[in-house]
C-alpha cells in the first residue's frame, strides 16, 4: 500500500514535469530544466549517503558520525584523485577506504564497547573535522589536478556503433540524442545531461532497496534493528550484521563525500557543511527506505537548487537567507513527519549477548 | 522404543553457581513431558543447553538414540529441536512470514516469500489455525503470536518442541486452545517438553513429569501416579501447605468504604461500585483480567479521579485526595506490575526501600537523607522478608522475580499498614515464593489489617479470601460470604451472569 502511494506521487510528478516541458514557454522551460538538473546533481550524493545510513539505522545503529565520515571521504578522494593523476575512479576508492576506517572505529566503539551512539557520533564528527583540516593544511600546497566524472553523453558517444545513434556531436562536444525530440528535446537534454555517477547512483539506490526488502540479508538487517535477541536465538550473528551495516554506511558516506569534491573539483575545510546530518534526516524523512531517502534527498536538493531558480528569475534576495533554505526544510520535514515513521525498535540500544 | 531425547549427567557450572548438577532427563517420543521446578531450579539452564545457547560443562545428549553436540540455536533447529520462549522471539515490525523465514537455513539469497507463505498457511490449516502470513506480528493477539511461534518451529522441522511457560500470558480460553494444539501435535508423533509451575495444567495435559530442584533432577513420574501435594513437595523440598492456616474470621470496623463510585473511560470504567472492607478480613476480588480491576485500584489509591461517588478510608473522605495523602492513611499498595509501579529497577535495593517514606523523619533530616538509618532499615527488611540479594546496594532489577516481589512486599508491609491493596501478588512467582507471599498477607489480616486481594487465579481467591467480590465490566456482580462459595456460581458471575 505505502509503496504504491509513493509510486503514484512519483508518476504524478513525472507527468507534471513532462507537461511543463511540452507546454511551457521556452525561457520558463529552461529555467525549470536547469532547476531539476541542479536538484539531481545536489541530491544524488545525499541520497547515496542516506541509502547507506538506512542500512545502518535499520540494523539499530544511529550513525550521527555520518558527517565526519563524509568529510573524511571528501578529503581523501581529493588527495587520492590527485595522486592518481586526476583519475576520479581511483580517487573515490581512496576516499571510500578512508571513511571505511572511520566507520570501523565508530563500529568498534558503539558495537563492541557499547558506548553511547550519539556521543560517539558527535565525537567522530569533531575528530574528522580536525583531522581533515590539519591534513588539508599540510597538503594544500601540492599541485592538485582533479577531473570530474565524465558526462553521460561522453560515455554514450564512445560506445562503438551505437554512439552515433545515442548522441549528437555539437560544438561543445557530444550531447544526448534526446535533443532531437521535437518540443521537449532540449528540455530533456538539460535534465539528463548529468555526470555518469548520477545514473550509477540511482541504479545503486534501487538495487539497495531491493536488497533490503527482498533478500535474506536485507531481512536480517531489518530484524537485527528491531529485536536483536530474537535474531540471536534464530542463529543470526547480531554483531556481524551490525558491523557490516555500519561499515557499509561508512563506504557510502565516503562515496558521497567524494562526489561532492569531484563535483566542485576542489576541497575546502568543512566542505560537507552539514550534508551528513541532512543525509541522516533524509533517512528519517524517507521512512528508512533507500528509495524514500532518494525522494527526501530530492526535496532537500530542491531546497538548495531553489537558489539557482531565484537567481535565474532575477529575484534579489540575501544569499545568506537563501543558504538557510535546505536546513530550514530539514527541520520542517523532521518536525512534521517524524511522528508517523516507525523507528527501528532497537535503535541506539547496544546489544549484550548473554 | 528409543526415547527421542536423553540428557545424561548434565552439569553446568557458572562462575560461583552450579546451575545444573548431574541432571538426567529422558523424554519418550510422542509424549508431552512436563519439566517443573521453582525459579532458579535450573530449568532454563537445562533448556538453554538443549537449544544450544549454553554448552554444558559435562554430560551427554542423545537425540533419537545418537549422541549429538548442539553448538548453537541454529544447530539445534537443524537437528529438529524447536523452542517457544516465554517472551516471544518474534519481531513485531515484520510480517508473520518474514518472521518465519528469518534466519532459516536454506533461504535463497533473494527470498521466495510467496512459496513460504503458501506452505506456511497449509501447515496452519492442518492444525485448524488461520493465520494471515502477510499480517504484521504487532497486529496479532498474544495467543495468535504464540501459535505463530509454534508453527514456526514446526515449519523448520522441529520434532521436539520446548514450550517455556506458554500459559503464563494466555487467557483461560486461549489455554484451552493451546492444549488442543498440543494434543494434536502429540497425535502426529511430535514430542513436547512443557515447562510450567502450575500444577493443575501439568495434570491436565502431561504424560510424564520431571522435577528439578536446586539444579538436580528428581526421578521422573507419570502424571497418573502422582498428585499435587507430592509434586509440590518434590519442587520445594518439604511439605507444602497448599491450604493456608488462617486465624478465626473476626472482622472489625470498616477501613475502606466506596459509595456509588463511577469513573470515566471505556469498558473498563467503574460503574456504580459499592464496597466495604473491614479490619481483619481479606476481600478477594475475582474476575477475568481487564474487567475494571485496575480502574478500581487506581481509584482507591488516588491515581485516577473518580467522576462521581465517595471513597472513605477509616471514615475519612479521601475522594479526590492525592496518592501521597492516601498512602499517609497507612495504605499499602502492592501493584500488579512491579516493574512499572512497584520499584525502580535501576536503583539499589536500599533506595527502593524508601520510595514511599524518603521525605519523612527518620529517613531524612531536613534537606538530607539519613544514610545510616536508610541502611539499617533496608538491612532489617531484607532479613525479615528473606529477600535474597548479594547486598542492599544491588540493583533491584538484578534480583529474581520472587525476590523483587519480596522487596516490594517488605517495603509495604513494614509500614504496618491498616489497608493493603494486593494486586496479583503472586503473578509469575514459584510455589515457594507464592506460599510466602500468602503467609504474609494472612498474617497482616490476623494482625488486624484490611486486605483487598485482586487476582485472576480463582484458586488463590478461594483459599485466602474471607469474602469474594466478582467484577465484570466495571461492575461488582455480587459479593459472596465464605459459606456461599460455589465455583460454578462465581464462574457465571465472572462471565457477567447473576441469578
Amino acid at each position: 500500500m505505502k509503496q504504491k502511494k509513493g509510486l503514484i506521487i512519483g508518476l504524478i510528478v513525472v507527468l507534471v514535469l513532462l507537461g511543463i516541458g511540452l507546454f511551457a514557454p521556452d525561457n520558463l522551460k529552461n529555467t525549470i530544466a536547469s532547476f531539476i538538473a541542479q536538484d539531481l546533481r545536489i541530491a544524488l550524493p545525499l541520497a547515496l549517503a542516506a541509502a547507506g545510513l538506512v542500512y545502518c539505522e535499520r540494523s539499530g545503529i544511529l550513525n550521527l558520525g555520518a558527517e565526519g565520515m563524509m568529510l573524511t571521504g571528501a578529503l581523501f578522494t581529493w588527495i587520492g584523485t590527485a595522486l592518481f593523476n586526476g583519475n576520479p575512479w581511483l580517487g573515490i576508492l581512496v576516499g571510500m577506504f578512508s571513511s571505511l576506517l572511520i566507520a570501523l572505529l565508530f563500529a568498534f566503539l558503539v558495537i563492541t564497547l557499547r558506548s553511547n551512539q550519539t556521543v560517539i557520533g558527535v565525537a567522530i564528527n569533531i575528530l574528522a573535522l580536525g583531522l581533515t583540516s590539519t591534513i588539508y593544511r599540510v597538503v594544500q600546497s601540492m599541485d592538485m589536478t582533479i577531473l570530474g566524472f565524465p558526462n553521460i553523453s561522453d560515455i554514450l558517444a564512445k560506445i562503438p556503433g551505437l554512439g552515433n545513434i545515442l548522441t549528437n556531436m555539437s560544438d561543445i562536444g557530444p550531447e544526448l540524442a534526446l535533443v532531437n525530440i521535437p518540443r521537449i528535446g532540449s528540455y530533456l537534454n538539460i535534465i539528463f545531461a548529468q555526470n555518469i555517477m548520477v545514473y550509477i547512483g540511482i541504479i545503486i539506490i534501487i538495487f539497495l532497496n531491493f536488497v533490503l526488502f527482498r533478500t535474506d540479508l536485507g531481512l536480517k538487517v531489518r530484524a537485527v534493528g528491531e529485536y536483536p535477541k530474537a535474531c540471536d536465538t534464530m542463529g543470526i550473528n547480531v554483531y556481524k550484521i551490525r558491523y557490516g551495516s555500519v561499515l557499509f554506511s561508512g563506504l557510502l558516506t565516503g562515496l558521497a563525500g567524494g562526489l561532492l569534491v569531484l563535483d566542485i573539483k576542489t576541497f575546502v575545510e568543512n566542505v560537507t557543511a552539514g550534508k551528513g546530518f541532512i543525509a541522516v534526516a533524509a533517512v528519517i524523512f524517507g521512512k528508512y527506505t533507500p528509495i524514500g531517502a532518494l525522494g527526501a534527498s530530492l526535496v532537500f536538493g530542491g531546497a538548495q537548487a531553489v537558489q539557482y531558480l531565484i537567481q535565474a528569475i532575477g529575484l534579489k534576495a540575501p544569499s545568506d537567507l537563501m543558504n538557510m533554505i535546505p536546513y530550514v526544510i530539514t527541520i520542517i520535514a523532521l518536525a512534521g513527519f517524524i511522528g508517523k515513521t516507525h523507528v527501528p525498535a532497537a535503535s541506539t540500544k547496544p546489544y549484550v549477548k548473554e | 522404543m528409543v526415547p527421542i531425547l536423553e540428557m545424561k549427567n548434565i552439569v553446568k557450572q557458572f562462575p560461583g553457581v552450579l546451575a545444573n548438577d548431574n541432571v538426567n532427563l529422558t523424554v519418550e517420543k510422542g509424549s508431552i513431558h512436563a519439566l517443573m521446578g521453582e525459579n532458579g531450579a535450573g530449568k532454563s539452564t537445562l533448556m538453554n543447553i538443549l537449544y544450544g545457547l549454553y554448552s554444558p560443562s559435562s554430560g551427554e545428549i542423545l537425540f533419537n538414540g545418537k549422541e549429538i553436540k548442539i553448538t548453537s540455536p541454529r544447530n539445534a533447529i537443524e537437528q529438529g529441536i524447536g523452542m517457544v520462549h516465554q517472551h516471544f522471539m518474534l519481531i513485531p515490525a515484520l510480517s508473520v512470514i518474514e518472521n518465519v523465514v528469518l534466519g532459516k537455513p536454506g533461504n535463497k539469497t533473494v527470498l521466495e516469500l510467496k512459496n513460504d507463505a503458501e506452505a506456511f498457511v497449509a501447515l496452519g490449516a492442518r492444525y485448524n489455525m488461520k493465520i494471515d502470513p502477510y499480517a504484521l506480528v504487532s497486529d496479532l493477539s498474544v495467543g495468535q503470536q504464540q501459535r505463530v511461534e509454534i508453527l514456526k518451529a514446526i515449519y523448520r522441522g522441529a520434532e521436539l518442541l520446548v514450550l517455556d511457560e506458554p500459559t503464563a500470558v494466555l487467557t483461560p480460553q486461549e489455554v484451552t486452545e493451546l492444549f488442543k494444539i498440543m494434543n494434536q501435535l502429540k497425535e502426529e508423533g511430535k514430542t513436547i517438553i512443557f515447562i510450567s509451575h502450575k500444577l493443575n495444567e501439568v495434570f491436565a495435559i502431561c504424560d510424564t513429569i520431571t522435577v528439578l530442584r536446586l539444579g538436580r533432577s528428581q526421578p521422573s513420574v507419570t502424571a497418573a501416579s502422582t498428585n499435587s501435594e507430592e509434586l509440590a513437595e518434590m519442587m520445594v523440598g518439604r511439605k507444602c501447605f497448599l491450604d493456608v492456616d488462617k486465624g478465626e474470621y473476626n472482622p472489625g470496623e470498616t477501613v475502606l468504604k466506596m459509595e456509588h463510585v463511577f469513573t470515566k473511560g471505556t469498558h473498563e470504567a467503574l460503574n456504580d461500585i459499592n464496597l466495604e472492607i473491614k479490619k481483619g478480613e481479606i476481600l478477594g476480588l475475582a474476575g477475568v483480567d481487564g474487567n475494571g480491576q485496575d480502574a478500581l485500584i487506581d481509584a482507591i489509591s488516588g491515581l485516577t479521579k473518580v467522576s462521581s461517588g465517595k471513597i472513605f478510608i477509616k471514615g475519612n473522605d479521601m475522594t479526590g485526595s492525592s496518592p501521597r495523602d492516601i498512602l499517609e492513611q497507612k495504605v499499602s499498595h502492592i501493584p500488579a506490575d512491579r516493574h512499572k509501579r512497584g520499584m525502580v529497577s535501576t536503583m539499589s535495593v536500599k533506595e527502593n526501600m524508601i520510595l514511599i517514606s524518603y521525605y519523612k523523619k527518620p529517613f531524612s533530616k531536613g534537606l538530607f537523607l539519613n544514610g545510616k538509618f536508610i541502611e539499617e532499615n533496608a538491612t532489617e527488611i531484607v532479613e525479615k522478608f528473606k529477600v535474597k540479594t548479594p547486598s542492599i546496594e544491588e540493583m533491584a532489577g538484578k534480583l529474581s522475580g520472587g525476590n523483587q516481589q519480596k522487596l516490594v512486599l517488605g517495603r509495604e508491609l513494614s509500614r504496618e499498614p491498616d489497608f493493603i491493596i494486593a494486586a496479583h501478588p503472586v503473578r509469575g512467582l514459584d510455589i515457594g515464593a507464592t506460599e510466602y507471599v500468602h503467609e504474609c498477607l494472612v498474617a497482616e489480616r490476623d494482625r488486624g489489617g484490611a486486605v483487598l486481594l485482586v487476582s485472576t487465579e480463582l484458586d488463590e481467591v478461594l483459599t485466602l479470601a474471607d469474602r469474594i467480590a466478582v467484577m465484570y465490566e466495571g461492575k461488582i456482580m455480587g459479593i459472596l460470604d465464605k459459606e456461599d462459595y460455589d465455583i460454578t456460581r462465581i464462574g457465571m458471575m465472572m462471565a457477567g451472569q447473576n441469578q
